[in-house]
């Protein structure tokens, strides 16, 4: 693949933008294979890391970059100094995170409103709702993607009682129950978005606080737990969150994102409800998206309903890569993918250690 | 069998029975270590063999050196081997036979094959010897049985990970003295430019030897070199790889195991030079920090621009950095001007030639000196 083989940037930038005006979802997906093609030939163009995939890439289909190796190099199309923003990932253990640089944050945010638009408020409709933000804001920590987007969410579907809850690592629980009161009192529907481990903190400091939000009232939770919390399995977590704040289960919602992305997967549920059809407990990628499971060591799609790891390729990855390869598990079914875990990393390894866990130890 | 060197013979008279492939004692060892350890019957026969080689000059030296005579012995001890790779527990299993110690020995519920191998060996060249020692399985989760392993020993040495070694340390009363040794890994120091073709094959078998598995294991070559050199380092080092291949097959690995590997070959392309077989992979890489390799033969290149960088690494790893390889005619400098940084005195690592990364030398005076409560 050489550069001569790739249009410019403004083409496919043009190009992209342009989809993700598109309202029909059925023209995107039929138009999105063709202009992946062109974006990951932009990227192995452009994208030495790639560039170096593609090379040693046997097969004549383009191979998907690990998430891995947003850890170990740099992966962009564009120069340290035209970068707008940087995100990070939240950090591994022994501290060597994952970079995802942008020159341009324009697709992002497109992307990121459309999907929020249909899977969150699709019922909003040019309304605002109070946001009750779980997670630090984007003035805090200025690398956090998650952060970022809700940032953004409260800008576009938020009202002037939206704020953000989670200050220097700690939940402001009085605020939180102040801000939950007044909400019910205005008995207008809200949303609750924010990490796993904020939520989990939320029902640790609330007691015996509990409330019953307006109906149609949605929380959006995203993220593992990291070591910060006791954990919980999904189906745990929604009945904690529906007992503690009287949300259905249907309005509960949870998000897949992560930095190497620039898009974001949700759970069709609430939408399924408020479209009137039966909730399917299932992810919902949009169109501009292609999640396709893979055999974890041939990397060939698995057939539908089979469990593979997931390669999820984003039109809107223009900068980086837009096929990234995930190490999590899931599984295509008709109406969305399943997530199954991640693959699990427990490999026999006698009485060695991994460097990384070592050097995370130190010396103790 | 009243005599350190009497004793020393005896069980190095039944760890070589466990060598020889002849024997019914070796013979049992390799069939069920075949169904255990997940490594190849040639290679549990390599393992065996090196492991055993130099046993009755290192327990002469061992008995020799350690200074004991006098000591008041310990009553009771507990050995708990949990996350070994096949011939780990021999080193440890026969210090406490030579110190003449009455030891529970616990082993993990899915294996234990060298230790109950061990044990029969020794029922036939001691058995006085042998009723020194009582067998026990269990799972990790299993509290009371670890209780009461531990009960009443004074001394108990645990080979096992951190979360292992921390469960046991809260199990013991405060005057029993706890040896542990936890899991760890190697690394290589070479200089590339001049490395020749013994000094590239002995890496390859230190990499190859107990599948890259054991905690002597090398993860990481730090190679001094320009970038040429090391890649073309990396290319000569994945052929020899090949070519231990031939001889010491690499074991089955899950598709599980293969799913990691992959994974990490293809991070690897993306971010240096992959040479790689089925069976075998070197990475040259620029990472600011050396990365966690899946295992099972597969290493990475990692460039060295000076030796206060690997120092500044092997502070960083502390007590996990078990041994460090290097050319023979560098052991003397090395160990001048990289143990001044290591941690606070501590004994780690061993510095050791490449190609012998993986036979550790019997000779660990410290867990003889605990058994025999010898004050030094």
């Amino acid at each position: 693949m050489s550069s001569l083989d790739a249009e410019p940037r403004s083409a496919l930038f043009a190009a992209i933008r342009t989809l993700l005006a598109e309202p029909d979802f059925g023209a995107i997906a039929s138009t999105r294979d063709g202009l992946l093609a062109r974006v990951l030939a932009f990227n192995a163009a452009h994208v030495t890391p790639y560039a170096r995939l593609v090379r040693a890439h046997a097969s004549a289909s383009l191979p998907a970059m690990p998430t891995d190796v947003f850890r170990f190099t740099r992966v962009a199309a564009h120069a340290p100094e035209q970068d707008v923003r940087v995100f990070r990932t939240s950090g591994t253990t022994n501290g060597a995170r994952g970079e995802h640089a942008f020159s341009d944050l324009s697709l992002y945010d497109l992307a990121a409103k459309k999907a929020a638009e249909y899977a969150l408020f699709p019922d909003l409709s040019g309304d605002q709702m109070t946001l009750l933000i779980l997670a630090p804001s984007p003035d805090e920590v200025r690398d956090s993607s998650l952060s970022y987007m809700l940032g953004r969410f409260v800008e576009w579907f938020g009202d002037e009682h939206s704020a953000f809850f989670m200050k220097n690592g700690e939940l402001d629980a009085e605020g939180l129950v102040r801000a939950l009161d007044a909400a019910i009192s205005r008995g207008r529907p809200i949303a609750m978005l924010g990490t796993s481990f904020a939520f989990v903190f939320a029902e640790d400091a609330l007691g015996g606080h509990s409330v019953v939000l307006p109906e149609k009232s949605r929380i959006m939770q995203t993220g593992g737990f990291k070591g910060r919390t006791r954990e919980f399995a999904p189906d745990e977590m929604r009945a904690m969150l529906s007992s503690r704040f009287g949300v259905r289960d249907p309005f509960i919602v949870a998000e897949y994102g992560m930095t190497e992305l620039s898009s974001q997967l949700y759970e069709r549920t609430l939408r399924d409800v408020l479209d009137g059809r039966e909730p399917k407990r299932l992810l919902w990628a949009p169109p501009w998206m292609r999640v396709t499971p893979v055999d974890p060591v041939s990397l060939e799609p698995v057939s539908q309903g089979e469990r593979g790891i997931l390669r999820i390729d984003d039109l809107v990855n223009l900068d980086s890569v837009a096929a990234i390869q995930t190490a999590d598990l899931g599984a295509l079914h008709e109406g969305g993918i399943e997530l199954l875990g991640r693959l699990p990393g427990s490999v026999p390894r006698g009485c060695s250690l991994a460097i990384e866990d070592a050097l995370a130890k130190g010396g103790s | 069998m009243n005599t350190w060197l009497g004793r020393a013979y005896a069980v190095s008279d039944a760890l070589r029975s466990l060598a020889d492939p002849a024997t019914p004692e070796g013979t049992t060892l390799r069939t069920e270590a075949l169904r255990e350890c997940g490594l190849s019957a040639p290679m549990i026969d390599w393992a065996l063999t090196t492991t055993m080689a130099g046993l009755p000059t290192d327990f002469e030296v061992l008995v020799r050196n350690a200074n004991v005579d006098g000591a008041s012995f310990v009553r009771r001890a507990a050995l708990i081997l949990s996350g070994n790779v096949l011939t780990a527990p021999a080193e440890p299993l026969a210090i406490h036979a030579i110190a003449n110690v009455p030891t529970r020995v616990k082993v993990s519920s899915s294996g234990g094959s060298f230790a109950r191998a061990f044990l029969g060996a020794l029922d036939r060249t001691s058995p006085e010897m042998r009723s020194l020692f009582t067998l026990h399985a269990f799972g990790r989760e299993d509290r009371d049985s670890l209780t009461s392993l531990v009960e009443g020993a004074e001394v108990v040495t645990a080979y096992g990970g951190d979360l292992a070694m921390r469960d046991i340390s809260a199990s013991l009363s405060k005057s029993t003295r706890f040896i542990e040794y936890g899991h760890g890994f190697g690394a290589l120091v070479l200089d590339v430019s001049s490395a020749d073709d013994a000094l590239v094959h002995g890496a390859a078998l230190d990499v190859a030897a107990y599948d890259q598995r054991g905690c002597r294991s090398p993860q990481v070559v730090f190679a001094m070199g320009t970038r040429p050199e090391r890649e073309s380092f990396a290319r000569r080092l994945s052929d020899a790889l090949g070519e231990v291949e031939r001889r010491l097959p690499r074991g089955p690995l899950s598709d599980e195991a293969l799913g990691h590997e992959r994974r990490w070959r293809q991070s690897m392309i993306a971010v240096g030079e992959l040479y790689e077989s089925p069976t075998a992979a070197v990475a040259a890489v620029d990472a600011d920090t050396p990365i966690t390799t899946p295992l099972h033969r597969n290493i990475q290149v990692h460039p060295l621009s000076a030796m206060e960088n690997f120092a500044d690494f092997a502070a960083r790893a502390g007590k996990h950095l078990k041994v460090v390889g290097v050319a023979q005619e560098h052991i003397s400098a090395l160990d001048h001007d990289a143990s001044r940084a290591f941690v606070g005195g501590s004994p780690h690592p061993e510095l050791t030639a490449v190609g012998a990364m993986q036979r550790p030398r019997m000779h660990d005076y410290g867990l003889l000196r605990a058994l025999v409560g010898s004050p030094k």
